[in-house]
């Protein structure tokens, strides 16, 4: 029987509870089954900040003012939460085509609709006339969706706003009435964990 | 030049901690050797304040280093940008694995070990367990039996403070309790539904080290309800060597602690037969050290254990110290496990909860109690949470713009989790080894070789199955059922070889964990571990090593050690 060495990451992917209870497994998927390669070392990230600010605003209305852009392409580099140039530019290169220019250019109506068409035939909700997605892509802006969700809600703005943030929440109060705490908080660490 | 000591304790987590407590408390000027670094209490926690988006990769870290640097650790739970500190460098401390088997160790080296990083989860074993090996043959009997370890575990349960609810239960029998940490609404909700389907089943509270009354006298709050126990507890409300038995030692004022320290080996003097020193390398200088004593515990995680053992072979142990039996790194085990079911729990819409409880529930073992089940031996129990899904939920929801936004910053639907903790059978040819491949120190590095076989595959499947026709019970939708053991080590509750037993013949340590070859030596982390039941086994440890400490104390002062 042959030795690895743990050092490396093994070889053979089998799937975690990790994976599993954190829901990375589906969008994980497709990355797994498609090698990792270098990332697109033409590309400056930093270019790409527009595109993310823009879906992210698409994706959370007012989100634009915890700087996504910024930070998500300062993480890319590392595959933050999955996340390539490569998923990102893919993303940005059926929206162009969806709107048959440059995405960016357009009105408000016309992103939101290119993005809401985007995301319905990733979820394979799309009616049949639409522009189809290809596999690649809908996983592409699935990894960009969760990205852009996690940039929010572990902002201050997005954490701390949206939801409740309490790091010392001091007891444990197992059963309330919904109306004594309508938004979680983004601190949940167990549910956070297993949503 | 050699320092001489009554005893040396090698391992600083949460059996070494009680060994060092117990022998210092009784008298005896102690060493405590850890391999890694120190960590002080409250000082040197140096994240368990900061918020997501104070942290470079808002606590999800850079995914190259941990590729890189973090393969095995970064898979299991507790392992975050937040903890990382507190688990090993799997490039800086390889290991061998097989390839089509590859065993997963998770590891802390650092004073404290896993104490700072473990689950907590507080769970007697029974009389079902160890006497399970003698009524089915699988692995050698325990030389012990529940009434042995009870005021034991009764000792510790006090000292680090132990949640729980008090149910009657022979195979989980109950402890000196603090006051439990209650179910939450979701899972009261399929507790009470469990109990009127299945007279012989039960959801109960968690029993966890986590205080629910604060232990003043020792410097210890109550628990905050963080759950960021694994950043290390300022508050000391969790049970770990930095909050509870390190300074305890310390207060006698006969501990000696020497971190950064890799015992190489352990010398045994033929003349004697006794153990006479350990050899020991300096993390960082690599000037090498050698400390005398009269008694050693060892107390280096199970698998570590055994390793400095077989490294200590000699003229008259050539396969490893205290190994005449040819055991040692036997019968190796892990906890087979996997997520059994995950539910909705619809109708419970208008209620929700406040805090984090660094706990879950349990349903104790119900299989093979007092029937005996054709399909396999032993049993499996379940841990788990039920939840309100939060903002992650939506990555799998289809939908963007002001919708999705408002639908996120509101609870999600209940959900439950039940992972199946299923009993890992001792085998023979579930092996650690030395490998030729050595470490950064020159030493070899472990051969870790443990499969699960038909008998937890089958445990598993019943445990997937009954999941979900319990979880069937509240109306939802179960939305996952696994039944593949997860990767073996997944549990981090690597146990054996080093074993207990009757016969020096077959086992290598006696009843009171002292080694039936070389009688100073004592070992009472989980290599001792004669079967896995399928509790968690770290309060065992910890009884077992306080009992043991009580006995080599008493055999020096009665002149037989």
């Amino acid at each position: 029987m042959t030795s690895v060495a743990t050092s490396a990451p093994s070889p053979a992917h089998s799937l975690s509870r990790r994976e599993l209870l954190c829901g990375t497994a589906a969008v994980g998927a497709l990355a797994l089954a498609t090698p990792r390669i270098a990332q697109n070392a033409a590309i400056d990230p930093a270019d790409l900040t527009p595109l993310i600010d823009e879906v992210s605003d698409l994706v959370l209305p007012g989100s634009r003012v915890a700087r996504p852009g910024a930070f998500i392409a300062s993480v890319l580099p590392s595959r933050w939460r999955g996340l390539t140039v490569d998923d990102v530019q893919r993303v940005g290169r059926w929206l162009d085509q969806a709107v048959q220019g440059q995405f960016l250019r357009r009105d408000l109506a016309q992103r939101y609709a290119a993005l809401a068409s985007l995301d319905a035939a990733a979820f394979g909700r799309a009616p049949a006339a639409s522009r189809a997605v290809d596999a690649e892509t809908g996983q592409s802006w699935q990894t960009l969706k969760r990205a852009v969700l996690t940039a929010w809600y572990t902002s201050e703005k997005g954490g701390a706003g949206d939801l409740a943030f309490q790091l010392v929440p001091g007891r444990w109060d197992p059963d309330l009435p919904i109306g004594d705490h309508p938004h979680p908080l983004s601190n949940d660490w167990l549910a956070i964990w297993f949503s | 030049m050699t320092d001489t000591f009554d005893a040396i304790v090698i391992g600083s987590g949460i059996s070494g901690g009680w060994a060092a407590k117990e022998l210092t408390e009784r008298g005896l000027k102690v060493l405590m050797i850890e391999r890694g670094r120190a960590i002080e209490h409250q000082a040197d926690y140096a994240n368990e304040l900061k918020a997501p988006w104070e942290m470079p990769f808002r606590g999800y870290g850079d995914q190259d280093l941990l590729d890189r640097e973090y393969a095995v650790q970064q898979k299991g739970t507790n392992f975050d940008e937040y903890t990382m500190d507190h688990f090993v460098n799997d490039a800086d401390h390889p290991y061998q694995t097989s390839s089509d088997k590859p065993f997963q160790w998770r590891r802390g080296y650092q004073l404290g070990g896993r104490s700072l990083t473990w689950g907590r989860q507080c769970q007697r074993w029974s009389d079902y367990d160890f006497s399970a090996n003698a009524r089915d043959g699988h692995g050698t009997d325990w030389p012990i039996r529940y009434a042995d370890i009870a005021p034991w575990y009764d000792h510790v349960e006090r000292y680090i403070g132990v949640n729980g609810s008090h149910e009657g239960l022979p195979q989980l029998p109950d402890g000196e309790f603090q006051p439990p940490m209650p179910l939450s609404a979701g899972e009261k909700a399929l507790a009470s539904r469990i109990a009127a389907a299945y007279p012989d089943r039960r959801l109960i509270p968690g029993r966890s080290a986590n205080l629910t009354v604060a232990k003043e006298d020792e410097g210890r709050a109550q628990c905050q309800y963080r759950y960021l126990c694994a950043r290390g507890c300022s508050y000391g409300a969790y049970f770990s060597t930095q909050s509870s038995t390190l300074p305890a030692a310390r207060k006698t004022g006969r501990l000696t602690l020497q971190t950064d320290m890799i015992v190489e080996r352990i010398e045994h003097d033929p003349k004697t037969g006794r153990a006479v020193a350990v050899h020991c390398i300096d993390a960082r200088t690599r000037a090498r050290h050698r400390y005398a004593a009269r008694i050693f515990f060892l107390n280096a995680s199970s698998f570590n254990s055994v390793g400095v053992l077989l490294r200590s072979s000699s003229e008259g142990f050539p396969q490893g110290l205290a190994n005449r039996s040819g055991v040692l790194g036997r019968f190796i085990m892990d906890h087979a496990t996997a997520v059994a079911g995950i539910a909705t729990a619809p109708g419970l819409e208008d209620r929700t909860y406040f805090g984090n409880r660094p706990s879950n529930f349990v349903i104790p073992r119900f299989r093979n109690l007092d029937t005996a089940d054709p399909r396999f031996v032993r049993g499996y129990s379940y841990q788990g949470v039920g939840i309100r899904a939060n903002w992650p939920r939506g990555v799998h929801l289809p939908g963007v713009g002001p919708s999705l936004r408002r639908e996120l910053a509101s609870p999600g639907e209940w959900r439950i989790f039940m992972v199946a903790f299923a009993e890992c059978l001792p085998r023979a040819d579930n092996r650690v080894t030395l490998s030729k491949a050595t470490d950064a120190w020159g030493m070899p590095q472990l051969d870790i070789r443990l499969h699960q076989g038909e008998n937890e595959r089958a445990l598993l499947s019943d445990a997937a199955s009954e999941a979900r026709a319990m979880l069937g019970l509240l109306g939802g939708s179960i939305l996952a059922s696994v039944a593949e053991p997860d990767l073996a080590g997944s549990a981090v509750h690597e146990m054996g070889g080093a074993r207990m037993g009757h016969d020096p013949a077959t086992s290598v340590l006696n009843a009171h964990n002292q080694a039936h070859d070389v009688p100073n030596l004592f070992v009472t982390d989980g290599a001792m571990m004669a079967s896995s039941a399928c509790q968690n086994p770290s309060l065992t440890y910890m009884a077992l090593t306080a009992r043991a400490a009580a006995y080599a104390v008493e055999q020096m002062q009665a002149g037989r050690l």
